[in-house]
């Protein structure tokens, strides 16, 4: 049987069984009954899932959750100092640790941070941060999203928030040598996820970091570093999905979804591209927040060991080097074929002071 | 179909039938490639023409909207499929007997059945329906890469396994 074959008898029509025909009937009958009395619209819903005046970007919310959005004007100086500063996250040396059997046990690379200049931040994303933050109230926790940057041409996102509980924000640990916040399945845990072509959402791929000077036990102080595969709008916003993973404990099926809100879109950051130096094409793009790098052209394309990039002045944002034992970026994603790495910065970068991208030996002229 | 989506986004009951009926091979064919029985498939298609009406407000964008259906149609035969697996099935209780299948669906579920269950549904929604990758990859939630890679590995087994006859 050849491809042609294959195609042919896929796609050339069955008979489908009378059960299956009956019953698309029944449900087209029984959708067609509801036709008469208005199918509510979304908004309506929306308005009766809430409990208060303030409209509610929610798609939906459980039982027990109930979901009320409010709007605030934003500490724009914090946001930015949250997500590419350094106060309440230190430079990290590298540890490497081995348990008794001589297996490593903990291995953290260099990591350095370092301060950022307000001036040139605002300069850089002042008129792509929003000037709307948002306040969520889901069930006793509060959810405030402080500022969010977008990039559409990397595929990467920064979002400084905070989550509040009386009592304690459940389920979320946080690693003290670098501040990573991770969800221990005995609470509550965070999706951001992007918009598809189709109007479907899912989730980007990310890492939280608290900031452990200021995070207490009931208020967490948290930037998120995202990304996601291309195709996505910084207009269409972000959805944020607020899971409490103990509801799967007696259920077979994921029903820890409590609450979907709508973060609204936003400018997308722009973004420089750099040259591939053997075909003239597009080797990487990067913005103020991230790098997407096309790696098919290497020779080790899903293992990518260095990095970097050189400015006009002369110094390097050594953003990855595995033979140094530095890792500078916030989150780093492969898709699946190997053939891209999309980085989270860990400082605000100027895109105009690059010059080149180098990776893995490789120079690549950015694109004036 | 445009026309017909806007018309039931509307209410219009009869333009949402005949919207239904005009996707009804592909809601079958794909929810064959899930499940193993007809009744199962009908049960999924019932739940997605019922989730179909009541979500179709949400779809922004009307050329989509197969790809929007084909990922309800989807959820609703893996719930099934995990119903499947915690019922224990009564000792003695008959089998509902089976129509027999004529002879195209007889040749299209075989084929079903020869194909690695990892590759089926990527096989089906390509050749057989004509989706292109990044809308399988919104189907079935998976990265577009991945989407080519098991495309891929799919044509590699299948010619291995057809030379070998």
């Amino acid at each position: 049987m050849t491809e042609q074959d294959l195609r042919e008898l896929l796609a050339r029509p069955v008979e489908v069984p009378p059960e299956v025909e009956a019953r698309l009937a029944a449900a087209c009958a029984q959708a067609g009954h509801s036709a008469g009395k208005k199918r509510p619209r979304r908004g309506l819903r929306t308005l009766v899932l809430a409990a208060c005046l303030a409209a509610a970007l929610c798609v939906g919310a459980a039982a027990g959750y109930t979901v009320v959005r409010e709007e605030k004007f934003p500490d724009l100086d914090a946001a930015v100092e949250a997500m590419f500063g350094n106060q309440g996250r230190d430079s990290v040396e590298a540890t490497v640790e081995y348990d008794e059997t001589g297996g490593m046990s903990l291995n953290l690379p260099n990591q350095e941070r370092v301060p950022v200049d307000a001036a040139q931040a605002e300069a850089l994303v002042g008129e792509y941060l929003p000037g709307t933050g948002y306040v969520w109230q889901v069930g006793d926790y509060t959810l405030t999203v402080e500022s969010y940057l977008l990039d559409e041409h990397t595929g990467t996102g920064r979002v400084y928030f905070t989550l509040e509980r009386p009592g304690g924000v459940e389920g979320l640990q946080i690693t003290p040598e670098d501040g990573e916040a991770w969800a221990d399945g005995s609470g509550i845990s965070l999706n951001f996820c992007a918009g598809g072509a189709d109007g479907t959402w899912t989730p980007m791929s990310g890492r939280f970091y608290a900031d452990q000077n200021r995070s207490t036990p009931e208020k967490l102080y948290l930037t998120a570093a995202l990304g996601a595969a291309s195709g996505w709008k910084a207009e269409d916003g972000l959805h944020i999905r607020f899971h409490d993973l103990r509801r799967n404990r007696d259920s077979e099926r994921d029903v820890s979804l409590v609450a979907e809100m709508e973060l609204p879109g936003a400018d997308s950051l722009p973004a420089v591209t750099a040259v591939n130096p053997k075909t003239g094409g597009t080797a990487a793009c990067f913005s103020a927040i991230g790098m997407l790098v096309d790696t098919s052209y290497l020779e080790d394309g899903d293992s990518v060991r260095y990095v970097a990039l050189e400015y006009a002045d002369g110094s390097t944002y050594v953003v990855q080097d595995d033979a140094g034992n530095v890792d500078n970026a916030e989150h780093g994603l492969y898709n699946m074929d190997g053939t891209q790495l999309r980085l989270c910065f860990n400082r605000l970068v100027d895109p105009a002071q690059v010059v080149s991208v180098a990776v893995d030996g490789a120079v690549c002229a950015a694109n004036r | 179909m445009e026309d017909l989506i806007a018309r039931a986004k509307a209410g219009d009951g009869e333009a949402f039938a005949e919207l239904m009926e005009g996707q009804k091979q592909t809601l079958y064919k794909v929810a064959r490639s899930y499940l193993h029985s007809d009744a199962d498939a009908a049960d999924a298609i019932g739940d997605t023409v019922l989730a179909c009406w009541e979500k179709l407000p949400t779809l922004r964008q009307p050329r989509y909207f197969r790809t929007w259906l084909v990922r309800i149609l989807i959820r609703k035969c893996q719930d099934i499929l995990r119903q499947r697996q915690r019922l224990v099935p009564l000792e003695g209780a008959p089998e509902p007997a089976a129509a027999e299948p004529g002879h195209q669906r007889a040749e299209f579920l075989a084929l079903l059945d020869s194909l690695d269950e990892k590759y089926r549904t990527v096989l089906l929604l390509y050749y057989g329906e004509g989706f292109t990758t990044p809308e399988i990859a919104r189907i079935l939630n998976l990265n577009e890469e991945t989407v080519k890679t098991r495309l891929k590995r799919a044509r590699a087994s299948f010619r291995l396994a057809y030379e070998a006859e």
